[in-house]
């Protein structure tokens, strides 16, 4: 895992790498930053409001049960003294009212008005009632006495007769006349000896200063105060239709919100408590219900408020934070990008400089670069690199050029040795030669050489100084010259590398040695006389096969000066061929250090033709292709020699029976040269007739380029002739014969041509090699 | 260019039932047909070839011989060959035609 990261992360740049890791640790850094924010913050604010609501609730609670008990005292401190007065004092009524309005005046309280009602005690609903009459100043002016028909009709929730001395308070109701919204607190009372309650005392107070502080008053900008009575009654609610109209329960159920019945049985049990109610359409989000009863009256403060108010801010912040974090990570990029781009541009310039010093281009320098600190101990490394690079140039060049100087010598070293070689193949009927050497250094250990010792023998050499380079190559031009001077005597090879083996040891302190393999071919009749010295042995081919010559070995030349060489001698046939080589060639490796050996040698030769250039060519081939170019370590030498004989001549005719009459000719004329008698001249011509009129009948489907070469030779005791032709493959030697002892005019007239040619010649030989029909019969060369 | 021209000439000499022909040249694939072809065999029983000038018989004048044999047969005639050279006579006897040459003298 770790290191499939490692090796992504070395996949890309230093730029994406910087831009990565670090935008990577602001964004985490930031993210934290703003986790810990909310995490912390939002609860201590959430907290805060809901302290802030329950002190604002515990305010007005506070301050509107001040103004109940401040009612009340007034009134029972009215009470009392009504209490000691009798009905009809009137004067007496008129104080009470008075000194209760009075303690109004100076207190906060507003009132509308004050009153007394007395009454029979059995009935309520008719009696007197004293209102007072006051001015703007609340000072007393008259009094008003009114007979009450129907005291219900003005109080419907006071029917009955009072039957304890207890505060009563009317529900908050608008008043027409004033309008204003008012409340009435009244107690019952007895006048002076009585015994059953007939009369009350009531106080009208005025809300409407609290209903505005109320309706004025915001909690966090959204949030509102709603004050409730007993009964559940809006007194205050910002839409005027719910004010004083309707009760928390109807509203309830006009706005289908069944928390607001729970708070609804919550005050009327004079509970307190907090409800959340989510996604109030007046809100955004949620809204927090939180509710206390005032003492004594029954009635009660409502604060509704936004519980994500506070939040908001803390939100905005939120987002304000991450589009300055997007802006700081844009910057950061665009100056990572700077500062890397700073930094790879310079290592770009010093690897493109690097670059053209590899290319041999050392002409700028690294002083007059602008580089940053970092940068520049790479910068002077290369410049140091420069320099030293400049001096090993500078010394190498003195070497090479003094390397240079050797090597031309060496030069005029191959010079001098290429020419002492033979190059000029000799133009003969009998024979062709062909060479090729390939030294493996600059002066090579192998020589061959040809030459003719008389006008009718001809000499072929190849050799191989051990060692290689000047030392080898001085040693092989004394070899070489050696043998063809010691050569030229005349006598027998034994005489000539005995000789040679002599003067070689002479003097010879380094041991060098030199193996050789020398023939010379006695072109008239192809007796040949060789000599080995240690050397590997030649192939020796004819027409059908090749093989090793197996020669003896001898003793290599230049080491023991009383050495003895044994000459040998074979026959060379005509068409025979003799291959002489180094071990250049046998030992020649492959990339697996396998020798070509001279089993391929051998296999290659079956492919040899009468052309001895070609057939080097072909064995040349072979052996790149063996050795794929792997460097050669020996040099190679090769030396190919076909053998026609003296009298050998040659004739290519046409394959047509209209030619019979130019090859009669042609062999009378040869055979006349050779003094060859009549009666072997017509065996040869009627021979001769019938192979070439089967070849001209039968051997080609087509005239086009049908033609028969015909060569004759005359080799010891045998005239041969060769017909080749590249007609169809037919071997007439497997002709049936004809049936002779058959009557004459019973007899088939096929046949005949073959079997007389078998009758006529002494040998008979056929082959079929490179799409070629090769024939060869010999007559023999009879003395009579 | 001679020989070429004319490797082979014929000359006839009718006496009865006898023909005689001198043959000059060779018999070769080229000029044995017309041996064949030339000669009007009618009425003839003996056919006489005299070979004195003739160089090399080769297998198709062999065959011509055998053919002009074969073609008197029903008549009742014969072929046969005088002056013969003894090489040419070592040719008919290698083929087993020596029916054909005159006994040696």
């Amino acid at each position: 895992m770790m290191t499939s990261f490692n090796s992504w992360l070395n996949n890309h740049s230093l730029k994406f790498k910087l831009n990565i890791s670090i935008l990577t640790c602001v964004l985490l850094g930031f993210l934290c930053l703003v986790f810990l924010i909310s995490k912390q913050a939002e609860p201590i604010i959430k907290s805060q409001i809901d302290d802030n609501a329950q002190k604002t609730v515990e305010t007005y609670g506070h301050e509107f049960a001040h103004l109940v008990s401040d009612t009340e005292n007034i009134i029972i401190n009215a009470k009392n003294t009504l209490n000691q007065t009798s009905e009809s004092n009137l004067g007496a009524l008129q104080t009470v009212l008075n000194s209760a309005l009075k303690t109004v005046e100076s207190s906060d309280l507003k009132f509308t008005n004050a009153w007394v009602y007395a009454f029979p005690p059995e009935d309520v609903s008719q009696g007197t009632l004293y209102i007072s009459n006051h001015d703007e100043q609340n000072r007393l002016i008259d009094f008003h006495v009114e007979q009450v028909d129907n005291f219900y009709d003005f109080f419907p929730w006071f029917k009955k007769v009072p039957k304890e001395e207890k505060v009563y308070w009317s529900e908050p109701y608008f008043d027409k006349v004033l309008a204003k919204t008012v409340v009435t607190c009244l107690i019952p009372f007895k006048f002076a000896k009585q015994n059953d309650f007939n009369g009350l005392v009531a106080l009208t107070v005025d809300l409407s200063d609290i209903e505005r502080s109320i309706n004025n008053f915001s909690f966090y900008e959204t949030g509102k105060l709603l004050l409730l009575s007993r009964s559940g009654l809006y007194v205050t609610y910002p839409d005027p239709d719910v004010a004083l109209k309707m009760t928390i329960f109807e509203l309830a159920d006009k706005l289908n919100l069944p928390p607001l019945k729970t708070i609804g049985r919550d005050l009327a049990r004079g509970r307190k408590g907090q409800i959340s109610i989510p996604n109030l359409p007046v809100f955004k989000g949620t809204a927090v219900f939180y509710y206390a009863p005032i003492p004594n009256i029954g009635w009660s403060f409502c604060l509704v408020y936004e519980q994500n108010y506070l939040l908001r801010p803390l939100h905005k912040f939120k987002i304000m934070m991450l589009v300055s974090l997007a802006i700081c990570i844009l910057l950061l990029l665009f100056v990572i990008n700077w500062i890397s781009r700073n930094a790879t541009n310079q290592l770009i310039t010093l690897g493109n400089i690097a670059e053209n010093y590899g290319q041999g281009n050392f002409a700028e320098s690294f002083t007059d670069k602008p580089l940053s600190t970092d940068i520049k101990q790479l910068a002077k490394a290369l410049s140091d690199m420069r320099i030293n690079l400049l001096d090993y140039i500078n010394k190498e060049r003195n070497v090479a050029s003094e390397k240079q100087k050797a090597l031309s010598e060496l030069d005029i070293a191959r010079h001098i040795q290429n020419s002492a070689l033979a190059t000029k193949y000799p133009q003969n009927k009998a024979f062709q030669v062909a060479t090729k050497m390939i030294p493996a250094q600059q002066v090579g250990g192998d020589f061959y050489d040809f030459f003719f010792i008389d006008s009718n023998k001809f000499a072929v050499v190849v050799a191989d100084v051990s060692g290689k380079g000047i030392p080898a190559s001085l040693y092989m031009m004394k070899a070489l010259t050696l043998i063809k001077n010691i050569s030229r005597s005349k006598r027998s090879l034994d005489f000539v590398f005995h000789h040679v083996n002599e003067q070689l040891c002479e003097g010879n302190d380094t041991c060098m040695f030199v193996t050789a393999f020398m023939a010379v071919i006695d072109l008239t009749t192809g007796l040949t006389k060789f000599v080995n010295a240690g050397h590997n042995p030649p192939l020796i081919c004819d027409k059908a096969k090749c093989q090793f010559l197996t020669p003896q070995r001898n003793i290599v030349l230049g080491i023991n000066p009383k050495a003895v060489f044994i000459e040998e001698t074979m026959q060379l046939n005509p068409h025979n061929q003799l291959f002489l080589y180094t071990d250049g060639v046998t030992e020649a490796e492959n990339k697996t250090k396998e020798f070509y050996g001279e089993k391929r040698l051998l296999k290659i030769f079956e492919k040899a033709t009468e052309n001895p250039e070609e057939n080097l060519k072909i064995v040349l081939n072979d052996i790149k292709k063996f050795t794929q170019n792997t460097p050669q370590s020996d040099d190679i030498t090769m030396l190919d020699f076909v053998f026609y004989g003296a009298h050998f001549n040659s004739l290519t005719l046409a394959a047509d029976n209209k030619k019979i009459a130019d090859l009669i000719k042609f062999l009378k004329k040869d055979m006349n040269k050779h003094k060859i008698k009549e009666d072997t001249q017509f065996n040869v011509i009627m021979a001769a007739e019938e192979i070439f009129s089967n070849i001209a009948q039968y051997g080609y489907t087509t005239q086009k380029n049908a033609s028969v070469t015909i060569h004759v030779n005359k080799i010891a005791e045998y005239y041969t002739l060769t017909f080749i032709d590249n007609g169809k493959k037919y071997n007439p030697l497997k002709n049936k014969n004809p049936d002779i002892t058959q009557k004459i005019t019973e007899r088939s007239i096929g046949g005949l041509g073959v079997f007389l040619t078998k009758k006529l010649a002494d040998t008979l030989t056929y082959t079929y090699q490179n799409r070629q029909n090769v024939l060869t019969i010999g007559i023999k060369l009879t003395e009579k | 260019m001679e020989e070429e021209a004319k490797t082979l000439k014929i000359e006839q000499t009718r006496e009865g039932y006898k023909l005689t022909c001198k043959l000059t040249g060779w018999l070769d694939p080229n000029t044995s047909p017309e041996l064949v072809s030339s000669l009007d065999l009618e009425g003839v029983s003996l056919l006489y070839f005299d070979m004195k000038n003739v160089e090399y018989v080769f297998s198709s004048g062999l065959r011509a011989f055998l053919m002009l044999q074969k073609a008197l047969e029903p008549q009742g005639g014969i072929v046969k060959l005088i002056n013969v050279s003894d090489n040419i006579r070592n040719i008919f006897e290698y083929a087993g035609f020596e029916s054909m040459l005159d006994p040696k003298a």
